[in-house]
């Protein structure tokens, strides 16, 4: 019955954690996928010849944090314009005004504004794009998340810590009489301690084993809900990596955490002797000062 | 066995308890430790089984200082020392078979020596009987019979009681002053806490008095009054 009360407490402690586990590596996924979204166009010049395509491309490519560079020629530009738009301009344009280019992807957010603007000296580059403004302010929205995100992780995680070992404490504090009997009787301290670090790691697994699979069957129902919705695949499309993750990282949380709760609860009780051997001392050296 | 040289002692608030205690203890003796509550008669107990350690003087017992134990040493010193409490200090959730068997697994005795001596202390103290029960099944005086049944499986060479029969009837508690003679006659030495006046009146073992933490008076065949 202890067991069984202490093993719900573990696990609805660790299932918020799970929870905003899951959450925080959702938003993740989505982070990665927004920075992968940003690119640089760099439109060309009018009239290049033949050999400043490869040159232009080399010297792009030798840009430090560029990792891809594509080439779009002017039709292959329209042909993608009228297919996003689905508007027919061959029959309304008599040249087509769009130059060639190059798509340039960055490592990283942050490095788009110092590419850009490297890639716009390159010789025979009219003009670079990337949404200065919009690249600007998300790289900062996302640094915002991700600090809040990493913040509440390390607090839900501390919060767990001391729930449980409140509720091992207890554990413990309730079977005082037992641990008192068995001091009285010559028990050693590991004796004393094995039981009770088994039990907190028994308390700790099974906890967190449940609280995983309601994470893992929550996850589930919720990606099923985007199922078929293309748009959502990339973000909150089922991730069996992530969710292995989460299950493995809550297993080992609560494993952890039973059996460092159960001996830092035990130690208190097991030093007591330490304790009153340091007391003595005291008042004899008090008493002979007398 | 046992030496307690002008031991003394204070609590933390540097309130005394007890003060210059000399006493010898011979191997196979029964001794009544008697006098008013709070006189210091449990204090000495604590003394000897290294409950507390004595703040003036020195304690010897199976010829160790015991302030010098070392705390690995002390579970080892316990399982020669068997204690018995008023409040018997028995596991609720455990059967009296179980409370026994509990004291010996924890001294690292073996299953098939427990299955031995378990039924043999049981025996002893008249419960063999009711080795299924819990403690709450049994009456004051079975559950100082357990609790004697518990110090005494692991063989000690001292069994000290406190206040063994504070809670029982006058005929049960004969009964439990019979058990105890009858282990100190097998060769353990027993030292008794009690302000039971008609126990150790009757018994006329040696009695040794304590008031305000002072030994008053230390006699052999003794009384409680004298």
């Amino acid at each position: 019955m202890i067991v069984a009360t202490y093993g719900l407490q573990v696990t609805i402690s660790l299932l918020v954690l799970g929870y905003f586990l899951v959450a925080v590596l959702t938003i993740n996924r989505f982070t990665v996928e927004l920075r992968r979204m940003v690119e640089i166009h760099a439109f060309l010049d009018e009239n290049l010849s033949a050999n400043d395509y490869p040159r232009i491309q080399n010297e792009i490519k030798a840009i430090d944090g560029v990792v891809e560079s594509k080439y779009i020629s002017a039709e292959q530009a329209l042909e993608n314009f009228m297919a996003t738009t689905k508007i027919d301009l061959g029959s309304l344009l008599e040249d087509n005004p769009l130059p060639d280019s190059y798509i340039v992807k960055t490592e990283s957010i942050e490095l788009v504004p110092r590419i850009a603007e490297q890639v716009r000296r390159v010789q025979g580059v009219a003009e670079v794009r990337f949404g200065q403004d919009i690249v600007i302010k998300l790289s900062r929205i996302l640094f915002i998340v991700q600090l809040v995100s990493t913040v509440t992780i390390l607090l839900l995680l501390g919060a767990s810590f001391s729930s449980i070992n409140n509720i091992v404490r207890l554990s413990i504090h309730s079977r005082r009489r037992e641990i008192r009997i068995m001091q009285l009787v010559g028990a050693t301290k590991w004796f004393i301690r094995w039981p009770f670090l088994l039990e907190g790691l028994f308390i700790g697994v099974l906890g967190s084993f449940v609280a995983a699979l309601l994470v893992w069957a929550s996850y589930v129902g919720l990606t099923g809900l985007f199922e078929g919705m293309k748009i959502f695949q990339g973000v909150f499309g089922y991730d069996s990596n992530m969710i292995f993750l989460v299950t493995l990282s809550l297993i080992f949380i609560g494993a952890t955490v039973g059996i460092t709760s159960s001996f830092n609860a035990l130690s208190r009780y097991l030093a007591e002797d330490e304790r009153m051997i340091a007391e003595t001392a005291r008042i004899r050296r008090e008493l002979e000062w007398r | 066995m046992i030496r307690l040289i002008d031991a003394g002692l204070t609590y933390r608030n540097m309130v005394g308890s007890l003060r210059g205690i000399n006493l010898y203890i011979a191997k196979q003796d029964f001794l009544f430790i008697v006098g008013p509550t709070g006189g210091g008669k449990s204090s000495i107990l604590k003394l000897i089984y290294r409950d507390v350690i004595a703040t003036e003087g020195s304690v010897f017992v199976f010829n160790k200082d015991v302030a010098k134990l070392r705390s690995r040493e002390i579970p080892y010193f316990r399982r020669r020392i068997g204690v018995i409490f008023q409040d018997f200090l028995l596991i609720s959730t455990k059967t009296s078979w179980e409370n026994v068997a509990f004291a010996l697994q924890v001294q690292g005795i073996g299953i098939r020596q427990q299955r031995a001596i378990v039924p043999e202390v049981l025996e002893m103290v008249g419960l063999l009987g009711k080795f299924e029960r819990k403690p709450d099944e049994l009456s004051g005086g079975e559950m100082q019979r357990l609790c004697i049944a518990r110090a005494i499986a692991g063989k000690p060479s001292l069994l000290i009681a406190d206040e063994p029969t504070g809670n029982l009837d006058p005929d049960t508690s004969e009964g439990i002053m019979e058990l105890l003679t009858r282990i100190n006659m097998r060769g353990t030495t027993v030292l008794v806490a009690t302000h039971d006046e008609k126990m150790v009146d009757r018994f006329r073992r040696r009695v040794v008095r304590i008031e305000h933490g002072r030994i008053i008076s230390d006699a052999q065949s003794g009384t409680y009054n004298e």
